[in-house]
């Protein structure tokens, strides 16, 4: 089995450190680089006391890597203050979701993890009155079809994403963890009911397993090929503080409640195999007899994880069985239908406005 | 396949190509204890450049990348500026090490003179000419700020010139040699400067900041040349906004701009003779 060197990292840094080369440490540097990761690589060296044995090249990219995750954490901090007053007013949950989620609650996975938007879970039928609420405090929804809008609201889990006129801050508002055309009868409430407030904030976070099963579902039930890496020590690390804190039997309790074992159950399998971690016994044993294992779609992972054409076979083959998860089949044909037909009659219009 | 290597202080980069003429062409540029052969195999690399030919549509171009990250494709007759322009890219989206600002440095006598200006100003015109009178190149491309200590970093690479600026170094000097003439590229016709031994030998050699100059060349300018001074605010907003990592920078950013324009003269250059302009530079600033 060929592990990518930023899991074999993570997986025991004290072993990579001693025994890695330089090509070694120029190829983690570039997988590194490319996920966005060299600030959680400096995190976990120094988590395991590790800094002072790197070579000087490898501490000044972790260290360049470093200001960049300081600079993302200021405006991420920064736009939650900035959110604070407009969403003190709604007299319903926010609950904040992955790596904000994450930062608020100062999670191990979060130091030195990048984001790209801020992701915002609320009750579905509280999204006009949230989106009200967001306008005047200046963001905006960028104009889309209508059949786009039906595919957000009624087949996705999220509004069409949010744009501050000024800051140009991107904001995911969420209504289901997963798209409803997967029809996967998610238990959403139970998000909320796990739900904690922070201290001095008007936002909640989801529990620990609730951060897990997202993750997981989000792993596992996708078609997404380029970030399997990032997402699998997203997921390890997450496994490990579940761990630490002694909710992994929570965790599948909360996954059973919630309707996604098999995400959860298949995500610490891999956890288990990809970073040599120890399951403990009875969350094994519960695990071992558990119907909802997926050894195929794990085999796909851990395939897409090497190079060459093996490889690919695995992610076209993952490609296909992503959509499966996220649009039942009916919604899936009638999506391509839709689509296929808006495609067609736009190239009409541009037809004669070329030859003008 | 080929591997070689780069050494341009303060970044070094290895590169894998399926290019059989990359290296030989880069050897025109580099001089030999920059450009290796192989690799040095106890070398940690700033980055890892793969740049070789895929399929795409009908044609099979060069893809530049670093990691998984692509930059730009290339046709085989458009190899160098391709491969220059990714090495910019490289070090403009990834370093943060140094504050980074889009200017050409120039260093003499011990005082460095920092010129940044858009595309089409005379930059890099003004930059090889002084550079060809006995000036140090520093760098015709990137400013890097050293935190540290204030100073101004080298990141010595070939002179880039484009268009007009070509024929205007080739008369004003016709013995120096202009390498890699690529005409289409997506910045019209390119071409490179070697930098002079002077600068290849002091690389390793920061420089302190003297003079900001905001050089404008105006074809029909009333004035031959005319020099004014700068607002010191003007300056520091100017940097900030041509600077590639200033947000990131955040506060430590304003501090090392500040200090820099602080402790330098600032001046807007407007000329139409550039002969009489590097004399009247040569006697304002040395």
């Amino acid at each position: 089995m060929l592990v990518p060197l930023l899991i074999q990292c993570f997986r025991d840094p004290l072993a990579f450190q001693a025994t890695a080369s330089a090509d070694c440490w120029t190829r983690l540097l570039q997988d590194a680089r490319s996920l966005g990761m060299t600030a959680q690589l400096k995190a976990l060296c120094e988590r395991h006391q590790l800094w002072d044995r790197l070579p000087a090249t490898v501490q000044k990219h972790f260290a360049w890597g470093w200001r960049y995750y300081q600079k993302q954490q200021a405006s991420l901090f920064y736009e939650l203050m900035e959110l604070e007053p407009c969403l003190q007013q709604a007299n319903y949950p926010c609950l904040l979701l992955k790596g904000a989620a994450y930062q608020a609650l100062g999670l191990t996975v979060s130091e030195g993890r990048l984001y790209s938007d801020i992701d915002l879970l609320i009750d579905r039928y509280q999204l006009d009155d949230c989106k009200s609420k967001l306008f005047f405090a200046g963001f905006f929804e960028p104009a889309v079809s209508a059949y786009d809008k039906y595919f957000y609201l009624q087949l996705s889990h999220e509004n069409p994403p949010l744009y501050h006129v000024k800051r140009g801050t991107a904001l995911d508002i969420h209504f289901a963890l997963f798209p409803l055309a997967g029809r996967k009868k998610l238990a959403t409430e139970q998000v909320f009911a796990s739900a904690r407030p922070i201290e001095g904030s008007c936002f909640q976070v989801p529990s620990l397993s609730y951060l897990y099963i997202h993750a997981a579902i989000h792993f596992f039930w996708q078609e997404e090929q380029h970030k399997l890496v990032k997402d699998l020590i997203d997921l390890d690390l997450l496994y490990s503080q579940l761990l630490e804190q002694n909710l992994l039997a929570q965790l599948l309790i909360d996954a059973e409640h919630f309707g996604a074992l098999e995400p959860t159950i298949n995500t610490l399998l891999l956890v288990q195999t990809l970073f040599k971690r120890c399951l403990p016994a009875d969350i094994a044993a519960q695990i071992t007899s558990s119907p909802y294992q997926r050894s195929l779609a794990r085999a796909l992972v851990i395939k897409q994880l090497g190079g060459g054409i093996s490889a690919r076979l695995a992610g076209a083959l993952w490609y296909l069985r992503g959509y499966q998860h996220k649009m039942h089949w009916r919604a899936l044909l009638r999506h391509i239908w839709v689509k296929g037909k808006l495609a067609w009659q736009q190239r009409g219009k541009q037809i004669p406005q070329q030859n003008k | 396949m080929s591997l070689f290597s780069l050494h341009t202080p303060p970044f070094t980069v290895r590169i894998e190509t399926d290019s059989s003429t990359l290296s030989n062409d880069l050897s025109a540029l580099y001089p030999t204890d920059v450009l290796q052969p192989v690799p040095i195999a106890y070398h940690i690399y700033d980055f890892h450049i793969d740049y070789k030919r895929h399929f795409s549509g009908k044609s099979r171009p060069y893809h530049f990348r670093t990691g998984t990250e692509h930059f730009r494709m290339a046709d085989a007759n458009q190899l160098i500026p391709t491969f220059e322009w990714g090495l910019n890219w490289c070090v403009s989206a990834y370093q943060q090490q140094y504050l980074a600002i889009h200017a050409a440095v120039l260093e003499k006598d011990g005082k460095a003179l920092i010129m940044p200006a858009p595309p089409g100003s005379g930059k890099s015109t003004l930059c090889a000419l002084l550079m060809l009178r006995g000036w140090r190149l520093l760098s015709d491309e990137m400013c890097l700020i050293d935190p540290a200590n204030g100073q101004l970093q080298p990141y010595v690479r070939p002179v880039s010139l484009k268009n007009a600026s070509i024929d205007v170094i080739q008369q004003h000097q016709p013995a120096v040699a202009v390498f890699h003439r690529t005409p289409d590229t997506e910045k019209g016709t390119v071409a490179y400067l070697r930098p002079t031994d002077l600068s290849w030998q002091h690389r390793h050699i920061q420089a302190k900041p003297a003079w900001i100059l905001f050089p404008a060349y105006q074809a029909d300018a009333a004035e031959p040349v005319a020099l004014f001074s700068m607002p010191k605010a003007d300056t520091l907003l100017y940097l900030a906004q041509n600077s590639f990592n200033y947000a990131v920078f955040a506060g430590e950013g304003f501090r090392l701009l500040s200090q820099l324009v602080e402790n330098t003269a600032s001046y807007r250059l407007e000329y139409r003779d550039t002969e009489l302009v590097l004399e009247i530079l040569e006697q304002q600033l040395c």
